[in-house]
């Protein structure tokens, strides 16, 4: 066991070296991947469109694309992350989750009368919320990493 | 919430500190992501995680990797409910004893 003593000034200097190192690894992943998570994530919120029969396939395909982002990331840096580091980065992705589930189900409503065959379904709506939750998941997932940056270099 | 500041002799040597450090903003860290870090020899940082799973702070689990081209598996080290509550007591406690505040 190790048993040189350290001072706690020494050891909190220690950490916060290491904590620096961990930001600069986090950072490494590569600069597609928020894009392409946006791209899948915006690809969920698309899928009511496809209608009933292509929904679950397209949504399949969406998830597994999310996958895939998700191994690359962990093969850059060997790292994986599964939560906020603090308590702005937990708030970031709430406000997040709300507003893309908001967008699905938004895009839902719009395509439930093509989908049910009961009318004609909204394409012009469906586009400009598939696009709004592009543009949500890009800028909130950006954000989203600049938070954590920030977190764990202060957090313990 | 702030953990209760509480001064763990188990994790104060530097190595383990610095291993349950990295670990705790992660839900899991491959081992040799831990090396390169934190700028340890992969005997150190074996020698560390074996005593911090004996302790329970962390766990080990081996698996295929996509940075291997060949069968070998890479381990990845997860620290433990209980290594975080030790941690972040124990850090509570440095802090508390360098007069920080948190």
């Amino acid at each position: 066991m190790e048993s040189d003593f350290e001072e706690p000034e020494t050891a909190l200097a220690a950490l916060s070296a290491d904590r620096e190192r961990l930001a600069e690894r986090y950072a490494q992943q590569p600069r597609w991947a928020v894009p392409a998570q946006a791209l899948g994530i915006a690809a969920m919120v698309a899928s009511p469109a496809a209608g009933v029969g292509w929904m679950s396939v397209w949504t399949a395909v969406a998830i597994l694309g999310l996958f895939l982002v998700d191994r690359a990331v962990r093969r850059r840096t060997g790292l994986r992350v599964g939560r906020p580091a603090g308590p702005l980065g937990l708030t970031v992705l709430i406000v997040l989750i709300v507003l893309v589930v908001a967008l699905y189900v938004v895009s839902l409503a719009i395509s439930l009368p093509s989908a049910i065959g009961s009318g004609a379904g909204d394409g012009v709506g469906v586009a400009v919320v598939t696009a709004a939750a592009f543009l949500a998941t890009l800028l909130g997932g950006l954000l989203y990493d600049r938070v954590y940056l920030r977190e764990v270099r202060r957090a313990g | 919430m702030a953990a209760e500041p509480r001064f763990d002799e188990a994790i104060h040597a530097p190595t383990r500190l610095r291993v349950c450090a990295m670990l705790r903003p992660l839900d899991e860290a491959d081992f040799g992501a831990i090396a390169r870090t934190l700028e340890l020899s992969e005997a150190n940082l074996s020698k560390t995680v074996r005593n911090l799973v004996e302790l329970g702070y962390v766990t080990t689990t081996k698996q295929s990797s996509p940075q291997r081209a060949d069968a070998r598996q890479t381990t990845t080290v997860k620290l433990t409910s209980q290594g975080r509550a030790a941690f972040d007591a124990h850090l509570a406690a440095l802090r508390a004893m360098a007069g920080e505040t948190a």
